[in-house]
């Protein structure tokens, strides 16, 4: 909803140039979900094109929003404390919401969609969820935690099937790779790993590939969607500022870029053809996959953007800092 | 006069200016040994220092299952004790463990080498106010010392955490210098000066006890100079006029197939150079191992010794061979049962390999081993997390080793020393006895 | 415009001070020890979990507990359930256990209830505690402590809750933190540290060492070190040694000033001398400072203080180095310029002498750490891996430092070069150049000169303080900072005034060596006994009598020397070349390698002599002395070549080492001994009552 009249362009040039409003979109009209600065960030969002729906959750809870004008229209009762991913399923019918209480507990909870009805709520980890992630044949999902762990899971009755042991800290971010070619998660231990898993529980303990290149803290992937190439190619972003590609199943890292603020969330858009990195100065940086030269650096939030969703146009949804929701278009 | 805080009087232990280096300082009267209960069995103490940190994972306490880049190079192999695992580089240990303990829970906050040599050589976290002594200079003081050999020895030499801290130069360690293992060692200066025999050196010391008198009795009106008698003096005196020094410094006395059963380096010949000043009355011998603050190249230090190396003559199989060679043979002697053998460094090293093939200091986990003076054998007190980070189970302190340690020994850890200005220091501040370790 | 001013109204941000994370948060964190070296503020963090050591860097601290993993530390819908404040309840499991007060927690919570935002509403001006001195009466009594933080725009608040305070030294001070009550237990002078945000300051509490008042308002006063010595040692009730005899003043002043004993005729003159005692003792003083054998004995003890580490084999550059600074010493080159030459020349060190200072540190860091030793007394190598946490010293000082020095390239030839850069560990970027707490230089300008302009300038506090406290040390035995090397806010001096008049005096007279050391050995703190009494007798830092001090290893060997006449060898040295003038500290030498000698890898400041067994065994059965008793060339022998009276011989012993005649008690003593022996055996016992005398105390200490 938008709360704030416009008002004259001279005072808003002033209002934005000292930081006191926030998110403007490209026709410079304000926009902004509320207009406390003490809300909670957004910390996970999804777009449901086919329905016309944006999902946004934070510790205030889910949210329910019209796409493209962001609207308000419900809120989904939760349990969770702390939402930190949550994705629809490829198949759409069901969204998965994925926190828990910091410390505590790992929770997820999956929600029968479009209905928006709970189906299930599990609560499998012992500290939050930070990243959720489905197989694209959706019949498989997994929960990536804070407490070292990965759990994958049957979509047909919740159960779990592998638990991934390895990684020496917090899991940080999860994507399968297509087909039955595996999964891949990363972390603050500052490495991307491939694993091997399939809808019965995984004879092999260790990982099938690791990679050490990142310098720090890894926070988020994301798969290519299917290019000329059958290799399956993915993206990373870590805490020392790169985002880097790689071909996990063929064991190399591709090439990397650097950016100028730290990297906090990543989706490709285009059928690949470009990389959205949300970081955290607030800004969007677009980068090309093949010369890894940042093209456009994008005004978006007044301060870390946590979380970041495309839809088929290219258009890009952003949230973080002080509820801040912000819609950029497509280029 | 001014009383102490406990409101006893002064004592006559002395401390005069900047002397305290020069080992000037009246005899203090020689404290009784405080009773405790139980029989602790260890008069002597062997310390096996591994000085820079021995990584924990390649030798104690190795993580087949971590992930590959905790991991490390070395295969844990089966040892004498079923259940119990070392690593592929100390088979000789493996061979022993019946007779040793193992902790693998220690745990320090200090993670640089200073700090962390002076609260694992003393059993007391460090600060800049005092220095506390170490456990040889402990010993040295508490133990009525019958032998003229120095009561705590040091080979080659120690810095200053394993020395005397503020109990004085009285109490540090006879440094031998030089490598036991050279063909032409020996301790310098035993024997008299062309023209001098034991009734001039006699003369000579007498001489100089007198001039001391003479400065004494000085006229400085009602005031007093204080010089004493030098202790090291005494010392010296005692080594030299003693015919038993030169023969336990000399090592070929002992038959070959004993020294290359020890391993014929430094180390080896240094392990039993400790066996037979033991024998002959020191209390405390500190063998001094440098090398092991790995940073890089695991396999080439800790293993090879050297590139290409067919038989590995690193770090690890050198202390290996010595380490088991000195408990068996003091078994074999009837010896272990008394004297308490220790081999530790300062901390532990990172669990996560660094990008040199190394690691980096880690003191939050680490392990050592123990073995003879009542330590009881064939045990493993206390367990690291899946990587080696953290102490998951029983963690102990360096406090709480010098308690244990101080306890075979026969030492009151609750005793009261005396800084010169007459501040009293228990011999063991916060630390409480690891039951588990006891025979 | 007034719908302009209406939106500023409904749009602008709150200011709300008591939420300030930087001057409210921050505090919270290190009074609770959050950020200490053993939790949240080692390097590898505690849990997940890293903060910067005790609050050193508040940007960094913010972005940990705000930004990191998604903002799971805080709850901004439900403020009370953030993880922050759950933890050190222990609400949830914590391993550091309680560790918040309820006040701490409040100030949390309400922080984040208002968004956990960084306003930065004021700055830190000034930190002070109240009172900074407190000098108490009895064991027992309790001294309350107050902080006071002075705040930009005029403000000020009492911040006692929220400084963190310690005492250095537990066992003589115990403090109550919640009442904030110091509680004194032994005698003496003691420091507590206050911390708040980046500030140290340290707190001094005295209690007299007697209970018994003494009055030393009639005592002799020579200068101002005596005024200042006096009216601590009246605070603190202790007594005053006499001043010393003439014998014992001479040996102590011959021995500090120029390194060597007083020989035979010098003695003799001078405590034959007549005329007033300390008129004599002032000229011997003047004499010594204009000799040669001065400039010599002080090119050592500055060339030691630099670590100067020749190149092995590089004999040249070893003499180049020395020969300058023997001539810098010489012409009495005031100290900042020397240190300003040693820190800006380059050239061949063959040629040019204080090319060799660049040369002898292996990299830039390593010298950034030796000028910070050497010219400023302060130990900067902690600030490597985090800010310094006893003192201001941040990394940026620290590897900025290392930058001024990173384009040097140290071979035999020390050349600036265009590139290198040393890189700075805290932001992973090349250093910036720096003045340690000062200010950044500009990255492609040759720092030097500005780094040398700035140590030598009258208004630098280190260079004048480090150097006078170490002159002070060479004195007594005791810097008035000790260690001399780690000159800190929270190391304070013993006598902070007069180490600062000292200083000052020090800069008004040009930076003179001389003048100083005159200073000093003329004042009648210096000239005291050594003898004590029951009350002074423990006394190690208050300058109430005079300390025993080892003497260094080349002195002692020069003194063994000068004592029996016969010289030891130092490589191919000529034969009688004095220790403490040999070019090269490595040139080979038994009689330094038993003594101990400084091999100037690590700082020469703290060379124990004469203390080890080796050392003793090596005096008893050694060449070092035996083989100097028993020689024909030395002073024993050839007296008794010349058939010279036995009580003159004896007499001439006792003078060459002690610097005194025997005493009639003494000199009947050995007499007695000598004649009770037989005829062929005298020989042997003057040998060994030189021995004797060589070995005892009286000899080997400077007392």
């Amino acid at each position: 909803m938008n709360v704030l009249p416009s008002m004259p362009g001279a005072v808003l040039a002033f209002l934005v140039a000292t930081g006191w409003h926030t998110a403007l979109d490209a026709n410079g009209d304000p926009r902004r979900a509320d207009s406390a600065s003490t809300l909670p960030p957004i910390t996970a969002i999804a777009i449901d094109e086919k329905n016309g729906w944006a999902i946004a959750g934070s510790q205030a809870g889910l949210v329910v929003r019209t796409w493209p004008d962001l609207n308000q229209i419900r809120m989904l009762p939760t349990h969770l404390e702390n939402i930190h991913d949550m994705a629809l399923s490829p198949d759409g019918t069901l969204l998965l919401v994925a926190g828990g209480d910091p410390a505590i507990s790992g929770a997820a909870e999956l929600f029968h969609w479009p209905s928006g009805e709970l189906w299930k709520r599990l609560e499998p980890q012992a500290d939050l969820v930070m990243a959720v992630a489905w197989r694209d044949d959706s019949k498989l999902f997994a929960l990536a935690s804070a407490d070292n762990v990965v759990k994958t899971f049957t979509r047909a009755a919740a159960e779990c099937v592998d638990v991934i042991q390895g990684h020496s800290r917090s899991v940080l971010a999860a994507a399968f790779l297509p087909g039955e070619q595996g999964i891949v998660t990363a972390g603050v231990d500052e490495t991307v790993r491939l694993w091997d898993c399939s809808l019965v529980p995984s004879a092999t303990a260790g990982p099938r590939k690791t990679f050490t290149n990142h310098t720090r803290q890894v926070v988020g992937l994301a798969v290519r969607p299917a290019h000329q190439d059958a290799t399956p190619v993915i993206a990373s972003i870590g805490e020392d500022s790169t985002v880097r590609l790689w071909q996990p199943t063929v064991g190399r890292m591709l090439r990397f870029a650097r950016v100028d603020s730290v990297p906090l969330a990543v989706c490709w858009i285009d059928q690949g053809k470009s990389l959205a990195v949300a970081c955290r100065d607030g800004k969007v940086r677009m980068v090309h996959p093949d010369t890894v030269k940042v093209t456009h650096v994008r005004d978006a939030l007044t301060g870390p953007a946590y979380s970041l969703a495309a839809d088929a146009s290219g258009a890009l949804l952003v949230g973080g800092v002080g509820g801040e929701l912000m819609r950029l278009p497509c280029l | 006069m001014f009383q102490r805080c406990d409101g006893i009087g002064r004592r006559d232990v002395l401390r005069v200016g900047g002397l305290g280096a020069l080992g000037i300082s009246l005899f203090s009267g020689r404290q009784p040994r405080p009773a405790l209960a139980g029989a602790p069995r260890a008069k002597a103490c062997i310390l096996l220092w591994l000085d820079g940190g021995p990584s924990h994972l390649e030798t104690l306490d190795v993580k087949p299952d971590a992930p590959s880049e905790v991991r490390g190079p070395f295969r844990p192999i089966p040892t004498r004790v079923t259940g119990t695992f070392v690593s592929e580089v100390l088979p000789n240990t493996a061979k022993i463990t019946d007779k040793i303990a193992i902790i693998r829970s220690m745990t320090s906050p200090f993670g640089e080498h200073g700090l962390a040599n002076e609260y694992l050589l003393s059993g007391h976290q460090p600060t800049p106010v005092l220095h506390y002594p170490s456990y040889g200079s402990v010993v040295a003081k508490m133990r009525d010392n019958a032998s003229d050999l120095p009561a705590y020895v040091a080979i080659p030499d120690v810095d200053a955490p394993a020395g005397h801290g503020f109990l004085g130069s009285e109490f540090g360690p006879f440094a031998i210098g030089g490598d036991p293992s050279k063909i032409d060692f020996r301790v310098r200066d035993l024997d008299f000066y062309p023209g001098v025999n034991s009734h001039r050196m006699q003369r000579r010391r007498d001489m100089v006890a007198q001039l001391e008198r003479f400065q004494r009795a000085a006229d400085f009106g009602s005031l007093t100079v204080d010089r004493g008698p030098d202790s090291r003096f005494e010392q010296a005196y005692r080594m030299v006029t003693s015919p038993q020094t030169k023969r336990a410094f000399d090592l070929s006395a002992e038959p070959q197939d004993v020294r290359a059963k020890y391993g014929l380096g430094f180390f080896g010949q240094s392990c039993l150079m400790a066996r037979r000043l033991i024998e002959s009355g020191v209390a405390f011998v500190t063998v001094n191992f440098t090398g092991w603050d790995t940073h890089d190249s695991l396999v080439l230090r800790l293993k090879d010794g050297y590139s290409g190396a067919k038989v590995g003559v690193g770090l690890a199989p050198t202390f290996d061979h010595g380490f088991a060679s000195l408990v068996e043979d003091l078994a074999d002697r009837g010896m272990l049962d008394h004297t308490l053998v220790i081999a530790m460094g300062e901390f532990g090293r990172t669990p996560k390999l660094n990008t040199r093939d190394g690691r980096d200091h880690w003191p939050r986990v680490f392990s050592l081993v123990m073995a003879g003076g009542g330590v009881h054998p064939g045990i493993v007190v206390g367990a690291s997390d899946a990587i080696g980070e953290s102490p998951a189970d029983r963690p102990v302190t360096p406090s709480d080793l010098a308690y244990t340690i101080y306890y075979l020994l026969g030492i009151d850890p609750a005793f009261e020393l005396h800084t010169s200005d007459g501040r009293p220091v228990p011999v063991n501040q916060g630390g409480q006895l690891v039951k588990e370790l006891l025979a | 415009m007034i719908s302009a001013v209406v939106w500023l109204l409904i749009c602008g941000p709150v200011v709300n001070t008591s939420s300030d994370f930087d001057t409210e948060i921050m505090p919270v964190l290190t009074r609770s020890g959050c950020n200490v070296g053993s939790c949240h503020g080692a390097a590898a963090g505690r849990g997940g979990f890293h903060l910067s050591l005790l609050g050193g860097d508040v940007d960094a601290d913010y972005s940990a507990i705000v930004q990191q993993f998604e903002g799971r530390r805080i709850n901004l819908a439900h403020p009370e359930k953030s993880l922050l404040l759950r933890k050190p309840t222990l609400e949830v499991d914590h391993e550091g256990g309680h560790a918040i007060q309820p006040e701490g927690a409040e100030r949390l919570l309400s922080w984040i209830a208002a968004g956990a935002p960084r306003v930065r509403a004021r700055t830190l001006k000034n930190f002070e505690c109240d009172a900074s001195h407190h000098l108490v009466e009895q064991i027992g009594e309790q001294v309350a402590l107050r902080a006071v933080a002075h705040f930009d725009h005029g403000t000020s608040e009492d911040v006692s809750a929220w400084t963190v305070f310690v005492a250095t030294d537990p066992a003589t001070v115990t403090l109550d933190a919640s009442t904030r009550t110091a509680t004194i237990l032994r005698r003496g002078q003691h420091t507590i540290i206050a911390r708040y945000l980046d500030r140290v300051i340290p707190i001094r509490i005295a209690l007299p060492l007697s209970d018994v008042p003494v009055d030393h308002s009639r005592e002799p006063i020579a200068n101002f070190i005596d005024e200042h010595i006096l009216r601590t040692l009246t605070d603190l009730r202790l007594t005053v040694s006499p001043v010393a005899d003439d014998a014992t003043y001479l040996r102590r002043v011959t021995l500090d000033l120029i390194g060597r004993l007083p020989t035979r005729e010098e003695t003799v003159a001078f405590l034959a001398g007549d005329g007033d005692a300390s008129t004599r003792r002032r000229e011997r003083v003047d004499r010594l400072l204009e000799s040669d054998t001065f400039a010599k004995y002080w090119t050592y003890h500055v060339l030691n203080l630099l670590r100067v580490v020749p190149t092995p084999n590089d004999r040249h550059a070893a003499q180049a180095y020395h020969t300058w600074m023997l001539q810098q010493i010489r012409n009495r080159v005031p100290m900042n310029q020397i240190a300003r030459e040693l820190l800006t020349a380059v050239g061949d060190t063959h040629q040019v002498g204080p090319a060799n200072f660049s040369r002898s540190s292996p990299d830039a860091r390593a010298q950034a750490e030796l000028v910070s030793r050497a010219f400023m007394g302060v130990r900067m190598q902690c600030a490597n891996c985090h800010n310094h946490p006893l003192d201001r010293w941040t990394q940026d000082d620290y590897h900025g430092l290392a930058a001024v020095f990173a384009r040097l390239e140290r071979g035999e030839v020390v050349k600036l070069t265009r590139q290198g850069a040393v890189t700075n560990v805290r932001t992973g970027e090349r250093a910036i150049p720096r003045i340690p707490g000062l200010r950044y230089l500009p990255v492609d300008e040759d720092g030097r000169e500005t780094l040398a302009d700035w140590l030598a300038s009258p208004e630098n506090p280190y260079f004048a303080r480090s150097f006078v406290n170490r002159l002070w040390r060479g004195a007594f035995g005791r810097g008035l900072v000790e260690p001399p090397d780690d000159m800190r806010a929270t190391n304070p001096a013993t006598h902070p005034e007069l180490l600062d008049h000292l200083a000052f005096d020090f800069i008004e007279h040009g930076y003179d060596l001389r003048h100083t050391l005159r200073r000093i050995v003329n004042s009648v703190t210096y000239a005291r006994s050594g003898a004590t009494d029951n009350v002074n007798r423990d006394d190690d830092r208050f300058y109430s009598h005079a300390l025993q001090r080892p003497l260094e290893p080349a002195v002692l060997a020069d003194a063994l020397y000068d004592a029996t006449g016969v010289s030891d060898t130092y490589g191919d040295e000529p034969k009688g070349t004095r220790a403490v003038e040999l070019v090269d500290i490595l040139t080979p030498s038994e009689a330094l390698d038993t003594l101990g000698r400084c091999s100037r890898n690590e700082s020469c400041e703290n060379v124990l002599v004469s203390g080890s067994l080796p050392t003793k065994l090596h005096q008893l059965n050694g060449d070092l002395v035996n083989r100097k008793v028993v020689s024909p060339d030395g002073y024993l022998h050839r007296l008794l070549a010349t058939n010279a009276e036995t009580a003159d011989i004896v007499a001439d012993i006792y003078l060459r080492a002690l610097s005194r005649p025997p005493t009639d008690t003494e000199r009947d003593y050995w007499l007695e001994q000598i004649f009770a022996a037989e005829l062929d055996h005298r020989v042997q016992i003057l040998e060994d009552i030189q021995w004797g005398v060589l070995n005892c105390s009286e000899f080997l200490l400077n007392h």
